[in-house]
């Protein structure tokens, strides 16, 4: 389809070329305290193109897809790679593959959702989530996007999809004298009809509600039970500094651990783009490269860092289908799909039971340093724990560790998990975390 | 896309829309990444699109496009005033407008070098030197990166009670990290440099104060030590209290997390919030500065605002909509990332404004605390008040003098607890930390500083 752009960068001097075309409808409806307070809709489509020379890369884009804009958006990208560094770590973007479907990433009625129909799930959720006394005020939204992706090179590949998503989310404020919490949860999926507003606006307002009453904790050693959220933002840290772009430029603290043990035994943890109905799956990554499923950590054994064809064919290896980007704006990256962490034999009350003096913690929303590991973050939503009973909320803690040593002293795995949109989290039991009152 | 304007606007009233407004943003940019000594990835491109906004019954509606057609635009506008009307039949709240209005207005900021007028090239070849000096400064230095971008944005608003503002704003930015690594210890400094201003900005930059900062940073941290956890008196630079006063502080005075009752600054105004001491501002007035804008996206006149005076609760930051609620004039707070997002509350330069003393008097009479310095990540609840922000780097300080140097330093506590625990303000005023605020999932542009302050007693941790 777009052929003619790519031998036009070729004819201007380009080594090798790529389109990435995205097209793509959302409409949003907005929380705010107590109802709903707007609906946004927004249609974009925008074509960027990469074009190589000697290496070094130029990035254009447009969000006019007319002959006028696209041959200039050609002329800029060729005139950015001639400017850029020649990089004689480029070897060549990807050549065509077969590329297999995933089932179930697109569905036309969530595609074709109409307005009315957020509005009514967002007052759904927001009615289910004022049911409980003592709820102050709400955020959040629901969100239904469709968008169809088309990429193309030079070396003759040519894919495209069509993907849906939705998005809800909501963040409850508790009261009760002078004492405020808050909790947070979110749903996502591929199919708007899975979403379920009531029970998503219902059980996060039960846990704002119990997590008043928060008391401070004493400064102490001790382990600690990460909830499924919690244990997605920690794992999520993990998997990002598997980033082969961060690995090969030492920015990432798992630099040189591929093929060591990082972890205790009990944590398995596998990527995909492929699982059905994933909210991260789709046939192709971003640069049509066809996603993979893939062990990342079996009994605690690093196996694979995670690449797209720039850094795979830097270290001679195969892409692993993770090419990611946010739009056609920026430049690719290199992201996780799904995440499973396999869900263990122990059930949470028995983990529970096992702690003679600990903490829950229900969200970690800190970043770590990628570079070190190091971590520190205040919880406010979790328990404090004394002989397997919780005793009380918590007001603050602080908590601090390098997650190598989260993922060495993860002890249990529980039974139960939480499914976020295709991937899979269970509980987590650390042994050691160092608690700060 | 100019042309829509009066289009889209009169489609809305057609319809039957009680407000409607709309914008077109048309973007000219540049980025450059250099990683490692080379910069393999330049970025060239332009953006256009509108954005409508409708009220209908009381209840918003909001569309957006990058299609340039008669049809596309007037289908925005249907589509925006459909969803408003879903809204106000499924009992959305109620809203009305200050009515103020601009009129004709515009708005240009004239860069010396015009961005546009640089080629590719010479910007590639800048990068390259500011981040070679980084790269180049210590054997020990195994990771640096430099981003730059430059924007050139046109941006049109009008709306139906008359305004129609016109602006040219042209940014450039860029900021350096570098990653150093020895016997197992890897850390990491970054520097970074942001204007409302031309090439200029970029082309003058010293690299001492860029990038070998960053890399001497990155290298005294690997020798730090970790910092003791417990109560502390504690001093902030300039990044560090203008972190505090962006994220802890200057969120909390956003009228629409007041009216969604998520900040605890509500019903506090003419009430002591901070020591005497404090004086807060957001001022978008500064020319140059990061976070500089003559007229919001509503195209009301951004203020200058002062939010705490000698520590009382002045006001809160506003948008058409939350000054109508609230019963106040607004005061130009109204931003949106770009076309496809409609206009929230948000702030632009953030400090506290500078007191009388200096930083070494702060250190001299103090017998054991901990200096703060740089920021790296903060994070707030503006419904609580709580916060942990990181500093890059800190230093203890032990019987009136700084001693040893320290990493993953974090302060933590409460908003009210820490402004009213500030002991001393200092007279070395900075705006500093220019980059991008991020609110429900938009992007601005902002700055933040102040001078060096002093906090009482507060918590001190860090990661081990």
């Amino acid at each position: 389809m777009f052929e003619k752009y790519l031998e036009l960068a070729l004819r201007q001097g380009a080594d090798q070329a790529e389109i990435y075309v995205a097209r793509g409808k959302s409409l949003t409806a907005e929380i705010e305290k107590k109802s709903v307070k707007t609906c946004s809709s927004t249609l974009e489509e925008g074509a960027a193109m990469r074009t190589y020379i000697n290496g070094g890369l130029g990035l254009s884009y447009t969000t006019i897809l007319e002959e006028k804009q696209l041959r200039e958006m050609v002329e800029r990208s060729v005139s950015a790679a001639r400017a850029a560094n020649p990089d004689p770590e480029f070897k060549s973007l990807p050549e065509p593959e077969e590329l297999r479907k995933v089932p179930d990433i697109f569905d036309s009625e969530t595609a074709n959702t109409e307005s009315w129909v957020v509005v009514d799930l967002a007052s759904e959720m927001v009615r289910a989530a004022l049911q409980p006394g003592g709820v102050e005020s709400l955020k959040g939204a629901v969100s239904v996007s469709s968008s169809e992706i088309r990429v193309e090179n030079t070396l003759g590949l040519e894919a495209s999809e069509r993907r849906t998503r939705f998005v809800a989310w909501i963040y409850v404020s508790s009261k009760r004298d002078s004492d405020t919490a808050t909790f947070y949860d979110y749903s996502i999926g591929v199919k708007l009809g899975e979403l379920d507003p009531v029970k998503l606006g219902e059980k996060t307002a039960e846990k704002a509600v119990s997590l008043l009453g928060g008391k401070k904790v004493e400064t102490m050693t001790s382990p600690v039970l990460f909830e499924p959220q919690a244990s997605a933002s920690l794992i999520g840290a993990v998997i990002a500094a598997l980033n082969a772009d961060l690995v090969q430029r030492r920015r990432s603290f798992m630099t040189g651990l591929k093929g060591r043990r990082i972890a205790g035994e009990a944590l398995n943890i596998s990527e995909s783009g492929r699982v059905e109905k994933g909210f991260m799956s789709r046939s192709f990554d971003d640069e049509g490269v066809p996603t993979t499923e893939k062990t990342v950590l079996r009994r605690g054994f690093l196996e694979t860092y995670l690449y797209d064809t720039y850094t795979a064919n830097k270290e001679g290896v195969s892409s692993t289908g993770n090419c990611y980007r946010g739009s056609f704006r920026g430049l690719p990256t290199i992201s996780a799909s799904n995440l499973r962490v396999e869900p263990g034999n122990t059930k949470v009350d028995s983990m529970l039971e096992d702690i003679d003096r600990g903490l829950i913690v229900s969200i970690i929303s800190g970043a770590p340093n990628l570079a070190s590991g190091d971590f520190s973050e205040i919880v406010r939503q979790g328990f404090y724990i004394e002989k397997g009973e919780i005793v009380h909320p918590i007001k603050y803690a602080g908590i601090g560790f390098n997650l190598l040593d989260f993922l060495s002293n993860t002890k249990v795995v529980s039974k139960e998990y939480v499914e976020y949109g295709g991937s899979v989290y269970p509980y987590l039991l650390v042994d050691n975390i160092r608690v700060a009152g | 896309m100019l042309e829509f304007l009066d289009l889209a606007l009169a489609e809305a009233s057609k319809l039957g829309a009680e407000f409607a407004d709309v914008r077109t943003v048309s973007d000219v940019s540049t980025s450059i990444v250099v990683e490692d000594g080379v910069a393999s990835k330049a970025v060239s491109s332009v953006e256009s699109g509108l954005g409508v906004r409708v009220l209908v019954e009381g209840c918003w509606g909001y569309a957006s496009t990058t299609t340039p057609t008669r049809r596309a635009v007037e289908e925005a506008v249907r589509d925006a005033f459909s969803m408003a009307k879903a809204l106000s039949k499924r009992g959305g709240e109620k809203v009305e407008l200050s009515k103020v209005i601009t009129h004709k207005a515009s708005f240009e900021v004239k860069p010396r070098i015009d961005p546009i007028d640089v080629s590719m090239e010479e910007k590639v070849d800048r990068c390259v030197e500011l981040e070679k000096a980084a790269r180049t400064f210590d054997s020990r230095v195994v990771s640096t990166r430099l981003g730059f971008i430059d924007l050139v944005r046109d941006e049109l608003v009008a709306n139906t009670f008359g305004a129609e503002v016109e602006s040219r704003v042209v940014y450039t930015r860029a900021n350096i990290v570098v990653v150093a690594f020895e016997a197992g210890v890897r850390q990491r400094a970054s520097e970074r440099v942001g204007k409302t201003a031309g090439y200029e900005v970029f082309k003058n930059l010293e690299t001492d104060v860029f990038s070998v900062e960053a890399a001497k940073r990155a290298l005294a941290l690997l020798k730090a030590g970790t910092p003791p956890a417990g109560r502390f008196t504690a001093i902030l630079d300039q990044r560090m209290t203008g972190l505090f006063t962006h994220e802890a502080f200057g969120h909390a005075a956003e009228a629409d997390a007041v009216l969604a009752g998520a900040s605890i600054l509500a019903g506090m105004v003419g009430k002591q919030v901070a020591s005497k001491l404090v004086t807060i501002v957001d001022d978008p007035t500064i020319e140059g500065a990061f976070g500089h804008i003559k007229y919001d996206s509503e195209g009301v006149e951004a203020k200058r605002k002062v939010l705490v005076e000698n520590g009382v609760l002045k006001g809160y930051m506003h948008t058409l909509e939350t000054s109508s609620r609230m019963g106040v004039a607004p005061n130009g707070s109204g931003r949106a990332q770009d076309y496809r997002f409609r206009p929230i509350v948000r702030m632009s330069n953030t400090f506290i404004e500078p007191g009388g003393q200096t930083f070494e008097e702060m250190v001299e009479d103090l017998r054991q605390g901990v200096y703060m310095k740089g920021s790296t990540y903060g994070h707030v609840e503006p419904a609580t008040g709580n916060f942990l922000y990181k500093a890059e780097e800190g230093y203890l300080v032990e019987k009136g003098e700084k001693t040893k140097l320290l990493r993953d330093v974090s302060l933590s506590g409460n908003i009210f607890e820490l402004l009213g625990a500030v002991d001393a303000v200092g007279n070395d005023f900075t705006l500093g930390s220019p980059g991008f605020c991020g609110k429900w999932g938009q992007s601005v542009p902002v700055d933040d500083g102040g001078p060096h302050i002093r906090v009482r007693e507060v918590l001190v941790g860090g990661a081990q």
